[in-house]
């Protein structure tokens, strides 16, 4: 279980249907992702726990909160490289 | 202009605005001749949008070639919108007011979700004596002229617009007016400066339009435009929806002219799509008479040409809004691959034409 918590970049400029997401920051490329990403985006306006928005996101679609859990953790390893997602370190994360 | 929407045309234009009735199933060839329409015409977004919503039902194979085709269209609008943060913040820096203006204003202000609308370019007004400062203003950004003005004093008294090349590829439109030819002169510029609505890009404000403006706007690009489809349709319907007719009637008197208002309405609810129409506006549309823009609302850039030239008075002030078109720069000729000698004989031609029977 993933206590660490997470946001979208505020500055991103993004576009998002229930399929596919388009994000990038101000002068860098567009990233696209596919599939449930667009969902978990939606969700990621401001700081939220991995395992609470998981939680969220098993009540609105029915499907496996573990399973959600690691496709978020998944989607935030590959856009926080990018500057797209920001990351708040778990408790006592990195000491 | 384009031929007659099609009934798929008319769904993906009214999508969200009027109460659908059961979704319309598409065979792969009639979803990927909508995909294959000009980018202009925005159906692609659209036609994304209504297979989430469920208002149209394709295959997965289909489904997937759609989704790919829309994220196309929002990556060229998130790119844009990193390009319109660049010019807002460089005119803002240089002390030159601006109004976003068109798809990226009404993506976030005006559709159910911006993903919906998708655009090519950049638009942004400035004061309309400042277009050309504007211009240099924005050259550090690497964005030129994708043809250099007849004479920079003749475009900043008399052009609608400049368009701007970015070394990207993408283009800026700046505009010092809203329409060309004399109904776009009759609009008071200022009143646009005078108030304006909160757009947010990413972590910044930027100012659009107040909505009967957007309106306004949307109506007059549909009549005097050129170039109209199915995009400009839903824009007119879209904003129809945001402001009403006695919103709008007190705008008359910045220099808007009501049988303008009056042919987009016919013109975007003539194929069906009436019931995107608020009744209000219905209402409005049974009083106005559409004609009574006349001759004025002749598109194209001749005619409004001619029809501003009527306005210049006197012929001192005649003489210096023809001798720059007859005279152009030479940068202009040569952005336009003219000599000097082709471009009057192009004028003659062009004389001689307009007195044959």
């Amino acid at each position: 279980m993933s206590t660490a918590r997470v946001r979208r970049a505020p500055d991103a400029l993004w576009r998002a249907g229930r399929r596919v997401l388009v994000a990038a920051l101000p002068g860098h490329p567009p990233t696209t992702v596919a599939g449930s990403g667009a969902l978990v985006w939606r969700h990621l306006a401001a700081w939220t726990g991995v395992h609470e928005l998981a939680a969220t996101l098993a009540g609105e679609t029915g499907a496996d909160a573990a399973t959600i859990e690691r496709d978020v953790l998944a989607l935030v390893d590959a856009l926080l490289p990018l500057g797209l997602v920001e990351r708040q370190p778990a408790v006592g994360e990195g000491r | 202009m384009t031929d007659a929407p099609t009934p798929i045309e008319d769904l993906l234009v009214t999508l969200g605005l009027a109460h659908g009735s059961r979704p319309v199933h598409l065979t792969p060839g009639e979803a990927g001749s909508l995909l294959a329409r000009p980018a202009f015409h925005g159906l692609t977004a659209l036609l994304g949008a209504a297979v989430d919503t469920g208002d149209v039902r394709v295959d997965i194979a289909t489904s997937g070639e759609v989704t790919r085709g829309w994220a196309e269209a929002m990556a060229r609008a998130v790119e844009l919108d990193g390009l319109l943060l660049e010019v807002c913040a460089a005119l803002a820096q240089a002390g030159i007011p601006t109004r976003v203006l068109k798809g990226a204003a009404v993506a976030t202000l005006d559709e159910p979700d911006p993903a919906w609308r998708s655009y090519q370019d950049v638009d942004v007004l400035v004061p309309a004596n400042r277009l050309m400062a504007a211009a240099d203003a924005l050259a550090p950004l690497g964005l030129q002229p994708a043809v250099p003005p007849v004479r920079r004093g003749w475009a900043d008294r008399h052009a609608k617009s400049l368009t701007l090349r970015h070394h990207s590829g993408m283009q800026v439109d700046l505009h010092r007016r809203l329409a060309g030819g004399p109904l776009g002169a009759r609009i008071r510029t200022d009143a646009l400066f005078a108030g304006g609505d909160d757009l947010p890009v990413g972590t910044a404000t930027l100012t659009a339009l107040v909505a009967e403006h957007r309106f306004l706007h949307a109506c007059y690009h549909a009549v005097l435009g050129g170039t109209r489809g199915p995009r400009h349709r839903r824009d007119v319907l879209l904003l129809a929806r945001r402001v009403s007719p006695e919103a709008v009637e007190h705008r008359w008197d910045e220099g808007w002219v009501s049988g303008v208002v009056a042919a987009a309405l016919r013109w975007a609810t003539a194929d069906g799509a009436t019931a995107a129409l608020p009744p209000a506006w219905t209402a409005w549309c049974e009083r106005h008479d559409a004609d009574s823009a006349g001759a004025d609302a002749t598109p194209g850039f001749q005619a409004q040409a001619r029809g501003e030239l009527r306005l210049q008075r006197g012929l001192r002030a005649k003489w210096a809004y023809v001798w720059p078109l007859v005279w152009p720069s030479r940068a202009h000729l040569q952005a336009r691959r003219r000599t000097r000698t082709s471009h009057l004989r192009r004028l003659a031609r062009t004389a001689l034409a307009r007195r044959s029977p």
